[in-house]
């Protein structure tokens, strides 16, 4: 991603006098309310899938033959099933697999399960859909090595694969990179985590967890503070955390040209992930137990720290325990197979009223309003009422901006002068989006 | 039924030959080759009778090895029945990870599916008894790797299963005073099973069923490596005993001269039978 330009920003501090809650650090014992987390935790029932590329059942059973067809790599000998092995829920059971060049991966193999609703992809988030997320493993030299113009004319001069490629994309009838990747990523979207015995207390079975594994969803929700980050149905916020792993990869931090989110990663899903150990995107931790241990004992203290990290949990040998047990309901019992969900269109905050404002708060890792109009000229002020370190980012049309580390009690202005839409996002908390609607001046204001 | 009857025939035979044995009027048709050195006065092992009675209990699916393997012994001592549960598991992942290594995946799965499929599930309420975690997935998550044919996830799913075994067998091993006697135990019950599957190995002079074959290879190369573990302590008790141990494993061991079967067998199921009760009646000397 380029390194985005600030010219028509001031960032100031907003002098709000804000107390500080870190870390979930609530007072006071906090009384399970067991419909208010079935209620976060219920399973959608269709799987969404973008306007550009509907999930069709040829173009899935075509994104599936790709999905392991080692014509796309550059020797012919690595299909993306190489590392995304069915059998292991889409990974590889090791912490990094080897690249072609002999040395491990940067990072591990992520299992991939429930990528349609993904908001980024890669650890560090660097590829904004699915379908531009593909041309990464086919063009990495370590990975397959490929090129995907080469890969096109290999299928293209395969009959049997031009076949199933227009059978796919009646529209369009041609093997082509564009229907390449989506082909993919169709089959990637069919890829959902089926109902496990979790699921089965969230549609009000009480019996169906025992009591170990309901004290650990409490600590999940309560005292171990695990569900500001892992939460919804697939256990993730979609955000970036510093989570206090040793070890050198500076993730999102990278990406988005931002020390404040060095060492900060994607949360991982939590679903099925019984089957898909070792863990980390370093794939340093080998069980759950291992992971609780992390968040209890071995957190690396540093600034970069997300806010949202309890510090310092006690947690007896047997809370661990218990946790554990409660992650082992989120997995079948048995090695999973997809399930299969009716997929559906779906626009992000499309569903937002659009208000006429000039000021946005940020509480809650939420913009408030979501959606404004503005006439142009004027200025929008975006304010960090929240508890955490956010990074505000408009992308074109014809505007580029990024507020830098925008710590909590900051403010940042950003002055629109051109008529049209446009969508800020926060690059630590993709889920948190901003619709901006900027009018043309009408008449009457152009000439004061 | 066959093969619990068996042992039921064992266990009669070989008290028959010690003095105490009176119970000449059960007497079946003997194994042939069956001798108690003198001066084995009682060898009259628990466990035996519990083989006796297993023949009643026999849960379904005797035909395959459905209730053979987890189903007999339910009459075992917790602790004894998990650990012999632990040596079956971990002689199944021996002659498995043999066939991984030689590139036979396909053969070895069966080796990685049968520890969940036919012994887990019945160890389940000695592992909660003994306050052992369940490890069932680790299991599945084993086999997994196998089905995908990927070495270097095997590697690291194995050592998972592996450390939760020791973990389980820890456990056990706390709870148990005479731990030497205890593993010579465990020993002894594992072998008794890899007679049984020997037996069902063997069919008219030849190896008829080659899994069953390697299940009592990985069993008895499992026991040799168990009783190895012990081998100090055994000698300083009784080193004649320790001795004709280390004799009748080796014995054992020299059934199984490869994974695959040899054309013809090295013993037939009574050899092999009368191998095990010979290590049998040294076992008594480590009371
Ligand atoms: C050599 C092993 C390897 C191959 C081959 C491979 N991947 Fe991956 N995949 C990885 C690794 C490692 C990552 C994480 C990389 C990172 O985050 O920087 C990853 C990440 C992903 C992600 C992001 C998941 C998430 O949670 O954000 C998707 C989706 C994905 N791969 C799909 C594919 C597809 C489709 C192919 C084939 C075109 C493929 N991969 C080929 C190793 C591989
Ligand atoms: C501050 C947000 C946050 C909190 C709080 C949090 N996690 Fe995480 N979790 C993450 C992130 C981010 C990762 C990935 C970190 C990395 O790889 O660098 C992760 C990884 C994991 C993983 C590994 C998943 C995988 O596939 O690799 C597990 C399991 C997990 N967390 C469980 C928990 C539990 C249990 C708690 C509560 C004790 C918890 N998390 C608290 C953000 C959080």
């Amino acid at each position: 991603m380029e390194r985005a330009k600030t010219p028509r920003l001031v960032q100031a501090a907003a002098g709000l006098g804000l107390v500080t809650v870190l870390g979930g650090a609530k007072a006071g014992p906090d009384p399970f309310d067991a419909a208010h987390w079935r209620q976060v935790f219920a399973r959608p029932d269709h799987a969404p899938m973008p306007d550009g590329n509907p999930t069709t059942p040829d173009k899935v059973a075509l994104g599936a033959k790709l999905f392991d067809d080692p014509r796309l790599s550059g020797d012919g000998t690595v299909a993306c099933s190489t590392c995304h092995q069915a059998e292991l829920s889409f990974t590889d059971g090791v912490p990094r697999h080897g690249g072609l060049d002999g040395q491990p991966l940067d990072r591990r193999t992520p299992p991939l399960w429930n990528m349609a609703w993904g908001l980024s992809w890669f650890w560090d988030g660097r590829a904004a859909s699915l379908e531009d997320q593909a041309a990464g493993p086919i063009e990495n030299k370590r990975e397959m090595a490929g090129d995907l113009a080469g890969a096109v004319r290999t299928l293209a001069a395969d009959t049997e694969t031009v076949r199933s490629f227009a059978r796919a994309f009646p529209e369009d009838p041609a093997v082509t990179r564009s229907n390449l990747l989506k082909a993919l990523a169709a089959f990637e979207r069919t890829l959902v985590s089926p109902e496990t015995r979790f699921d089965r207390w969230v549609k009000g079975d009480d019996e169906a967890i025992d009591s170990d594994e309901k004290a650990g969803l409490r600590l999940f929700v309560g005292k171990a503070g695990c569900v500001s980050c892992h939460t919804g149905w697939r256990f993730t916020d979609e955000a970036f955390h510093d989570v206090g792993l040793p070890g050198q990869d500076q993730g999102r931090g990278v990406v988005l040209g931002l020390k404040a989110a060095d060492n900060a990663f994607k949360t991982p899903s939590l679903r099925e992930r019984v089957w898909t150990a070792p863990y980390m995107h370093d794939g340093s931790l080998a069980t759950f137990e291992d992971v609780v241990d992390h968040y209890a004992e071995r957190v690396v203290e540093r600034p970069t720290l997300s806010a949202d990290l309890p510090r310092r949990i006690a947690l007896s040998p047997k809370e661990r325990a218990q946790l554990v047990a409660f992650l082992n309901t989120l997995s079948s019992e048995d090695p999973p197979r997809p399930a299969s969900l009716p997929a559906r269109t779906m626009v992000l905050g499309a569903d937002v009223p659009a208000i006429a404002a000039t000021t946005v708060g940020q509480k809650d890792r939420r913009f408030t309003p979501g959606a404004i109009l503005l006439k142009v000229g004027q200025a929008l002020k975006i304010v960090n009422d929240d508890t955490r370190t956010h990074n505000v980012r408009i992308d074109g049309p014809g505007l580029s901006v990024s507020s830098d580390a925008q710590n909590p009690g900051d403010a940042i202005t950003i002055g629109f002068d051109q008529p049209g839409q446009f969508q800020a996002i926060c690059g630590i908390h993709p889920d948190m989006r901003l619709a901006v609607t900027v009018e043309p001046m009408t008449k009457a204001a152009a000439q004061p | 039924m066959k093969r619990r009857k068996i042992w039921a025939n064992l266990g009669t035979a070989v008290l028959m030959t010690t003095p105490a044995a009176t119970q000449a009027g059960m007497l079946p048709a003997q194994p042939a080759g069956i001798e108690a050195p003198a001066g084995q006065g009682t060898i009259h092992l628990a466990q035996h009778q519990g083989h006796g009675k297993a023949v009643k209990a026999a849960p379904d699916g005797e035909g395959g090895e459905g209730g053979g393997e987890g189903g007999g012994g339910a009459q075992l001592p917790a602790g004894l029945h998990l650990a012999r549960g632990i040596e079956m598991i971990r002689g199944h992942l021996i002659v498995g990870g043999e066939l991984v290594e030689a590139g036979r995946w396909a053969d070895a799965l069966p080796h990685f599916l049968h520890p969940e499929e036919e012994i887990y599930g019945s160890l389940r309420d000695d592992l909660k008894a003994f306050g052992i975690g369940p490890f069932q997935t680790a299991l599945k998550s084993l086999s997994q790797t196998v089905k995908a044919k990927n070495k270097e996830a095997y590697a690291r799913a194995r050592a998972t299963v592996e450390e939760r075994l020791a973990a389980a067998e820890s456990a056990v091993l706390a709870k148990e005073e005479n731990k030497s006697y205890f593993v010579l135990e465990a020993a002894l019950e594992t072998l008794q099973q890899a007679a049984d599957e020997y037996e069902e190995a063997v069919e008219k002079g030849r190896i008829a069923n080659v899994v069953e074959y390697q299940d009592a290879r990985g069993f008895v190369f499992e026991i040799d490596r168990l009783v190895g573990t012990v081998a100090d302590a055994l000698a300083a008790k009784n080193a004649d005993a320790a001795k004709a141990i280390r004799a009748g494993l080796d014995d054992l061991k020299a059934t199984f001269p490869a994974v695959t079967p040899p054309q013809k067998p090295a013993k037939d199921a009574s050899q092999f039978l009368a191998s095990v009760a010979k290590f049998e009646l040294q076992v008594g000397n480590f009371r």
